[in-house]
């Protein structure tokens, strides 16, 4: 770091001491609500000094026009070369990647641990490894599909090789690096870089008071890749689109029609010498809604949540997480039994922690604490800490995580956050609990404390056959209706209580939502999802079925293809798609199954919401070996397996019910547990039995005894008088 | 001997059995909150010990007292018979004077004295037409039926006489503990109209549900359940006419003071009263007035009761609001009448005593009545206007004659020349309880933009960040600590 810059930084801080000791004398009327804009003027916004916008050249966009760039714009003072090279959110996994089929999920064709190499169904495209013979998803269309939810930098930045992207040169046809595939004619077309500009970690996404993430995700979707990070300052009124009737042109790179996609700099948000009081950019560290732009609903304000239930809000739709301190009561939700829901969507939203309470900075001296898995035994607290202008010159933006049964990326960062056992002592709660070791030891936390999700998550999503839009099909578990109708009746779900091994090696209980997934496969040693480009040309025509699927689905034949219809529900249905697969030239498709786990670890209610009544587990009907509904119907009768990458024992059977679901059957047994009041095993209960009886038969022979003997010796004493007597 | 033997075996079986059996769940039964209000006995049945008739209403007292021959002494010695409480010293002078609401200013109809006859209504009295009432007031002019009545037909007209019509022998012969229809004709209704006045007492309260006030709703409480009254006095007292902490009703009286069972909340309670967090709205739903400005009275202009009235001026309603927060000791500054006032500020008519340094004072939620009235410009003091009657302002819309009546009324000079003045009243909240599913919760107050502004109420930022009182200084010793 350049003195001057650390110089600066020493002075901060200690102005940001100054600060924080000195009184404020208040000169407002008490009860005075505190004026929604107080984040912007709070002692952390005024301490950080002005920001001249930069671009890629170093130059002031007021001047140049130009996007700015996050890197050399952040980067005169903090080390952003670090930043970004210290961040997991920022390279998806893209410094883990391997070759096809050969990572821990058992799919032939992951090559990565993040979104970034690890195919998912729900998202379905598949990113194209380096080398791939067809190309499915190239780099920049990887960005623009999936850059929604992702900060920029690494993968969208970065090229293989740490080349830049915006300075790579065009490679052969089929390379995901330079190419992406043609919509209209599913051949592979040259992507510009150059002209369409990277992504760099996007600082202003995170940090400033309002980004705005809707039109930064218009930019990247538009393929204006350059121009993404410039458009989230909109929302601090810094930015405006240089023709606001000016919709962007699909297609239309920054070259091509810059003055109508491009942005224009609002002169009145800039001082006179051209940079930008922070506090109009409103910097501050994330908060829960900042985060909750790309992992799903989080909200901080008074108004009544409504669930916009899509992928886009990401845990949301898998899992029916929401990050709030709202009641839920109090939300816009169409809830089941809503008035009684008197709890806030999470108890810790509503005792005021961020996401960054736990999930911090690895090297923020002010948060970060060695767990006691990290630290020497004989150590209580580690009071050796990162100086604060060292921190403040390169925050890792690694950022404390825990041990998720689907996050794989980062895996060797797993267990730094602050688990629930670091701030709660379980022993102080839980007085009223028998046996509470044993049930420490066999139930995570969430087991008992996330008993219920309220919101709905995916239960179940369907590749085999796509809907004449196009689309699969996707079925909610706990949610009655269509997902976009706000009106849809909501009850939420229980999840599965899964056993998962934990980062201490502790297998336990742990909530999951299961989400199954079928999609079609090609080739043979060499397996690959089919594209969905494929899927379109096969199934569908411009107006909707191809002929031959439609005569396939159309059983009553009315002409219409009902939502029962729209299925793989028989082999004939089945054999009629393939054969329109391999007419389009996939080789060898085959339909596949699987069953994505996907932990609960939110959603954490106030203690009296967490199960309490014995009766929940310890009973016939016990909680624990609920069936857990996997699917409405198995297309081409295929048994979906389990992803393999985590810790989870699959403890249980995969089986029809009789109203034809799938569901999953957990077995306590195959988990290792013996549940009073739930389990029968026979030689305990003999074993029961013989105690009993053996403990009857002691007492009673005992007492037998001891009155044979009473009565034998009271015998002797008369026997013994009568003879006194005689004599 | 066998046979006995195994009878003692099954009796200790059974013994063992039942024990295992008798053991409670160890478990929490997770029930309803217990309501720990003493039920009392039923009233006596009064209707076949009252004979009548009745002429009046003193001729229903003197029946009263036949059996109850201590009771109008009793009234007569409490403020609602008096309309006066403690003795404080008067501004200007060494005497001293017993303050209430017969000789206070207020921001709503401004001054009792001028106007006594209508405003007496609402007097436990019989015959209040003047300043003379008190001098020749005997036993049998305490009403009894306006606080013990059950017909519901009872009504009180001028100089709290009952209203023409009125069936005496029937209201005396329904006699019982007092409800909240009979403490609500006068408290729900204060300020001249339902809702007006307090923010947390209203006409919903008649037959609250459980949404309006937890205990009225959920436990059917009336209001003598908590104000429970020993001779005739009932324990509570308003901020707008007292200034001490004079015999009150306290939460902790039936909850403790650690309620919660939860060390975080209960910290709480050294520093924030429960009213704050469990009355997180006033004003659920009826509106009540927020700003009532006289200086816009007497014009011909549209009229609505919730925006303007000729008589009255213009005024500014509100429903379901959040009150106003600041520390409270339970000691207030009361404007005194004939007390100077700077009229280029604000003046507060009342103000809660107490800070962040003050051991015994907490957070409190207020509704803050803020209006415009009418002071004398001369004697730079607000005035005490007869707005009901003959003369008053509410019949002939001229200030200098209405000032000039309501001077001869309360003795309080009026110089011919007057202007009007922004005021500010406080009204603590004490109605209108919601249960801990509908209080406050963290985020309500702390993180962000909540509901405190802290620096205002004297901290240096959010306390759930920067400690408590003393962990900032704002408090030393062992008082008022949260833990």
């Amino acid at each position: 770091m350049k003195r001057s810059s650390r110089k600066w930084l020493i002075t901060a801080a200690v102005i940001a001491v100054a600060c924080c000791a000195q009184r404020r004398a208040g000169g407002e009327a008490p009860g005075a609500r505190v004026p929604e804009n107080a984040r912007l003027e709070s002692p952390a916004g005024k301490l950080h000094p002005p920001v001249v916008l930069l671009d890629l050249d170093g130059q002031n966009v007021l001047k140049s026009g130009r996007p700015v760039s996050t890197m050399k714009t952040c980067g005169g003072c903090h080390d952003t070369t670090y930043i970004a090279a210290h961040s997991y959110h920022a390279s998806l996994g893209q410094d883990e990647v391997t070759l096809a089929g050969r990572t821990a999920s058992g799919r032939g064709w992951d090559w990565g641990t993040g979104t970034f190499g690890r195919w998912n169904p729900l998202t379905y495209r598949y990113l194209s490894p380096p080398g791939e013979k067809q190309l499915d998803l190239g780099r920049a269309d990887w960005v623009r599909l999936f850059g929604a939810r992702h900060v920029g930098g690494g993968p969208a930045w970065w090229a293989r090789g740490e080349q830049s992207l915006v300075s790579l040169n065009e490679r052969p046809e089929n390379d995901p690096e330079t190419h992406v595939l043609d919509p209209a004619t599913g051949k592979p077309k040259v992507w510009d870089w150059r002209s369409s500009g990277g992504v760099e970690m996007n600082c202003f996404l995170c940090h400033v008071a309002r980004p705005d993430n809707e039109a930064r995700c218009e930019e990247l979707s538009q393929g204006h890749l350059g121009w993404a990070n410039t458009a989230t300052l909109r929302g601090m009124g810094i930015v405006e689109r240089s023709d606001p009737k000016a919709k962007p042109t699909a297609g239309a790179s920054v070259a091509e029609d810059a003055t109508a996609i491009g942005w224009t700099y609002r002169a009145d948000a800039f001082r006179s010498d051209g940079a930008i009081e922070s506090a109009r950019l409103g910097l501050q560290e994330p908060t829960a809604r900042h985060c909750g732009a790309c992992h799903g609903v989080a909200s901080e304000s008074d108004e009544p949540i409504r669930l916009s239930l899509s992928l886009a809000a990401w845990s949301t739709a898998t899992k029916g997480q929401v990050f709030s301190s709202q009641r839920i009561s109090e939300s816009a939700v169409n809830l089941a039994n809503k008035e009684r829901l008197s709890r806030p969507w999470d108890v810790h939203a509503e005792r005021m922690l961020e996401c960054a309470s736990c999930h911090f900075s690895i090297n923020n001296p002010a948060a970060y604490e060695p767990t006691p898995r990290s630290r020497p035994r004989h150590l209580r607290f580690e009071p050796r800490r990162l100086p604060i202008n060292e921190y403040l010159g390169q925050p890792s933006h690694q950022f404390a995580k825990g041990h998720t049964s689907q996050g794989t990326v980062a895996r060797h960062l797993d267990g730094t956050m602050r688990r629930c056992e670091d701030c709660h002592d379980a022993t102080a709660g839980h007085d009223w609990l028998p046996y509470a070791a044993a049930h420490f030891g066999r139930l995570s936390c969430e087991a008992c404390h996330v008993p219920q999700m309220y919101a709905p998550a995916v239960r179940q999503i369907d590749w085999t056959l796509l809907t004449p839009q196009g689309e699969p099909s996707v079925a909610w578990r706990g949610l009655d209706g269509e997902p976009s109708d706000p009106t849809s009746a909501v009850s939420g779900y229980q999840p599965v209580l899964l056993p998962t091994r934990d980062i201490e090696g502790r297998m336990r209980l742990v909530p999951h939502n299961l989400i199954t997934a079928w999609f079609w496969v090609s080739g043979g040693t060499d397996p690959r999802p089919v594209r969905e480009h494929d899927l379109r040309a096969a199934l569908l025509t411009g107006t909707g079925y191809h002929p031959e699927i439609l005569a396939a689905l159309d059983g009553n034949r009315d002409g219409q293809v009902s939502q029962d219809e729209q299925r793989l529900d028989t082999q004939e249905k089945v054999t009629v798609v393939r054969r329109r697969l391999e007419a389009v030239g996939v080789a060898s498709p085959r339909i596949d199954g699987e069953v994505q786990p996907y932990s609960l670890h939110h959603g954490v209610g106030p203690k009296k919401w967490a199960t309490r009544d014995c009766q929940t587990c310890h009973a016939e009907a016990s909680r624990l070996t609920e069936p857990f509904v996997l699917a409405s119907y198995r297309p081409g009768e295929v048994r979906p397996r389990f992803v393999r990458d985590n810790e989870v024992a699959v403890a249980g059977e995969v089986a029809g019910n009789s109203t034809g679901e799938l569901v999953f059957r957990p077995d306590n047994g195959r988990a290792g547990l013996y549940v009073f009041g739930r389990d029968r095993w026979l030689w305990v209960n003999a074993l029961g039995v013989l105690a009993v009886v053996g403990v009857v038969a002691g007492v009673t022979g005992h007492a037998g005894l001891r009155i044979y003997t009473w009565r034998r010796r009271a015998s002797r004493a008369e026997h013994a008088g009568e003879k006194k007597e005689v004599t | 001997m066998w046979l006995k033997s195994i009878v003692a075996l099954v009796v200790f079986a059974g013994v063992v059995g039942a024990a295992f059996a008798l053991v409670p769940a160890w478990h929490s039964s997770g029930g309803a909150a217990s309501l720990h209000v003493v039920r009392s006995l039923p009233h006596t049945d009064h209707s076949k010990l009252i004979s009548g008739p009745f002429k009046d209403g003193p001729s229903v007292t003197r029946a009263c007292l036949k059996c109850h021959p201590n009771s109008s002494r009793e009234v007569m010695h409490t403020s609602h018979w008096s309309w006066a409480g403690q003795r404080v010293k008067l501004p200007g002078c060494d005497g001293s004077e017993r303050i209430g609401k017969a000789n206070l200013i207020n921001n709503f109809c401004i001054h009792a004295g001028p106007n006594i006859e209508k405003c007496s209504s609402c007097h436990a009295g019989y015959g209040w037409h003047d300043n003379s009432f008190f001098k020749n007031a005997k036993a049998e002019d305490v009403d009894c039926l306006a606080c013990h009545e059950q017909t519901g037909a009872y009504q009180k007209g001028l100089a709290g006489n009952p209203e023409p019509g009125v069936d005496l022998v029937a209201a005396a012969r329904s006699v019982g503990r007092p409800t909240r229809k009979n403490c609500g004709e006068c408290h729900f209704k204060g300020g001249g109209g339902d809702a007006v006045k307090h923010g947390d007492l209203d006409g919903t309260m008649f037959f609250p549900k459980e949404r309006i006030d937890v205990h009225m709703g959920r436990g059917d409480l009336q209001c003598v359940d908590c104000h429970r009254a020993s001779e005739h006095v009932i324990p509570g007292s308003s901020m707008s006419v007292s200034t001490e902490r004079l015999e009150r009703v306290y939460c902790t009286e039936c909850h403790g003071s650690r309620p919660h069972r939860d060390d975080r909340l209960d910290s709480h309670t050294a520093t924030v009263a429960c009213q704050t967090c469990h009355i997180p709205w006033m004003a659920i739903d009826a509106p009540t007035k927020m700003y009532w400005d006289w200086s816009t009275a007497g014009q011909d202009l549209p009229e609505n009761p919730h925006v303007y009235l000729k008589a009255k001026g213009s005024f500014q309603y509100a429903q379901h609001v959040r009150p106003e927060y600041g520390w409270y000791n339970g000691r207030a500054y009361r404007y005194l009448t004939g007390e100077k006032i700077d009229p280029n500020k604000v003046v507060a008519i009342n103000r809660p005593l107490g800070g962040p340094g003050d051991p015994e004072a907490r957070i409190w939620p207020f509704k803050v009545h803020r209006g415009k009235q009418i002071y004398d410009k001369q004697h730079l003091y607000l005035l005490t206007p007869q707005t009901w009657g003959k003369g008053g302002y509410w019949t002939e819309f001229n200030w200098d004659k209405a000032c000039r009546l309501g001077s001869e009324a309360t003795g309080l000079a009026y110089s011919g020349e007057y202007g009007f003045v922004e005021t500010t009243m406080h009204w603590p909240l004490s109605h209108m309880v919601q249960a801990k599913e509908k209080s406050l919760q963290c985020k309500d107050c702390h993180g962000g933009a909540g509901l405190m502004n802290w620096t205002a109420l004297g901290y240096d930022g959010d306390p759930a960040f920067r400690g408590d009182r003393r962990r900032n200084e704002l408090l030393r010793g062992s008082q008022g600590e949260s833990r």
